[in-house]
């Protein structure tokens, strides 16, 4: 498979065979050290639903190449919903009379979440509510008559 | 972590076209979906969350499962362009850029950028050498696991017979003794019950020969059709085209009551006198029975209306015996209304 690759890194590169080596080597190295490193996606999990996508490949270190970048993305999203929440929580609340103190925790939310997935092209709505009957969301004198 | 919100897993939720869909789509991702839940829920903690509610979870974790088989079409689709059917790593490293090509990374620009160092490679690598491990919490077995199938028996195990005809692969014929008729090998083999002896016989009504059908035969299908065929009445071929003489028909002129006895009687003479019967002589003469009127059953009106015209004995009487234990229950509910002329219970 490592010998493959000179096709695709030659053409590509222009720093002629002396950079390919080091790339390759680099590459070599990196994929070397995903075996050392267990992601926290597990390989059954990803070998699984690789499969299903048709993806055949006997090599463990590409299973841990695509989790480790899964990993990278999902903690991408993570970081993009903490700082959603964080700001949440800074800002200044309108009226000070209010009972209780803006809560400092840091909770994941679905609106945090969906502005944080919107970037990446997911769009996740979540329903304010579920109408099971007719008088849901509307004014308690209406639903009394 | 600790988990928030009152929602149950299975809730229904609505999705883009406003049709309910449960939340764990199909049975066959629930288990995926609950280890990439495990997932999700390890990354959120690392990254910094403390609390979160149950819904981001599942969201995130249906995500991340999307990503898993995003790139791996991606590609497969690469290597096949490339006339390959298993995957390279440039495949995956070329189906990573493509995925970050929204955001971008860097060396994007170059068109003739090296894939060994391409900039989602140096991000993965800072990954894998910066960042604090987290390991997978807990051990799961490769899945899904198949279960062995049970091997029917086949052609070539169980049957002693070999034959040139019929492939090795089918399934193996069934005992002989359960097909052949054999009276003999049918009680050794086949335990049955002991069942009642009926009272009429229909084997002896339609018996050609006069005796038992249960007779050994030979040991060819040829002959046992043939056998089979004199047997039966209906399997009897059918009458070659030319005239026949037909016995002439009788037509009764005179309407008499027919009883069962009377139609059956050849029958009951054939087989012995086997037919129990419960009476000896039915009488012409029938006690008379007084009946309420009004109360409004359809049984009552035709009675009624029997009793009046006098026909009662022109009706067929098959039904001889249900109409007697008819009579015998309005002749009890009367009895009991004389007795009772307060309570009475409708006919």
């Amino acid at each position: 498979m490592m010998s493959g690759s000179g096709n695709s890194s030659g053409a590509a590169s222009t720093a002629g065979a002396d950079g390919r080596h080091d790339d390759d080597a680099a590459l070599t190295e990196f994929l070397s050290s995903l075996m050392d490193y267990t992601p926290t996606i597990p390989d059954e999990l990803v070998e699984h639903y690789l499969g299903r996508s048709g993806f055949n490949c006997p090599d463990l270190r590409l299973t841990r190449l695509v989790a480790v970048a899964t990993q990278k993305f999902i903690s991408d999203i993570a970081s993009d919903a903490l700082q959603h929440s964080k700001a949440r929580v800074a800002a200044p609340i309108k009226d000070n009379k209010s009972k209780q103190p803006k809560d400092k925790r840091l909770v994941l939310t679905m609106e945090d979440l969906s502005k944080a997935l919107r970037e990446y092209g997911v769009n996740l709505k979540h329903p304010e509510y579920f109408a099971d009957s007719p008088l849901t969301g509307t004014d308690p004198p209406t639903r009394e008559e | 972590m600790t988990y928030g919100g009152g929602d149950a897993a299975r809730e229904p939720q609505l999705d883009s076209q406003n049709t309910l869909k449960p939340r764990i789509s199909t049975t066959t991702n629930q288990y995926g979906h609950a280890v990439s839940r495990i997932s999700v829920t390890q990354i959120l903690e690392a990254t910094g969350f403390e609390h979160s509610y149950r819904r981001p979870i599942d969201a995130l974790a249906d995500v991340l499962l999307r990503y898993i088989s995003h790139v791996g079409k991606l590609s497969v689709s690469y290597a096949n362009m490339s006339g390959r059917i298993q995957c390279n790593v440039f495949d995956v490293i070329l189906a990573l850029e493509e995925i970050a090509s929204v955001h971008g990374f860097a060396g994007q620009s170059d068109p003739n950028h090296s894939l060994s160092s391409s900039g989602v490679v140096l991000d993965l690598w800072r990954v894998v050498g910066k960042e604090r491990e987290v390991p997978f919490a807990g051990s799961i077995a490769r899945f899904p696991v198949t279960r062995s199938r049970q091997v029917e028996t086949s052609q070539d195990t169980e049957n002693e017979v070999e034959w040139g005809h019929i492939p090795d692969w089918l399934p193996s014929f069934p005992d002989p003794s359960t097909y052949t008729n054999n009276s003999v090998s049918n009680e050794s083999s086949v335990p049955r019950k002991q069942m009642e002896r009926p009272h009429f016989s229909f084997r002896k009504f339609f018996s050609v020969n006069g005796s038992d059908g249960l007779a050994p035969i030979g040991n060819t299908n040829v002959e046992r059709e043939n056998e089979m065929v004199q047997r039966n009445p209906y399997l009897v071929p059918p009458l070659p085209h030319r005239e026949r003489q037909v016995s002439d028909m009788t037509i009764p002129s005179e309407r008499k009551a027919v009883s069962v006895f009377e139609t059956f009687a050849p029958v009951i003479e054939a087989s012995g006198g086997e037919i129990v019967e419960e009476r000896g002589v039915i009488s012409s003469k029938r006690p008379a029975v007084r009946f309420r009127i009004g109360v409004g059953t359809k049984s009552m009106s035709k009675m009624l209306s029997l009793r009046d015209t006098g026909m009662k004995e022109d009706l067929w009487t098959v039904k001889e015996e249900e109409m007697d234990s008819k009579k015998r229950r309005a002749e009890m509910i009367l009895k009991e209304s004389m007795e009772k002329p307060n309570e009475l219970a409708q006919l």
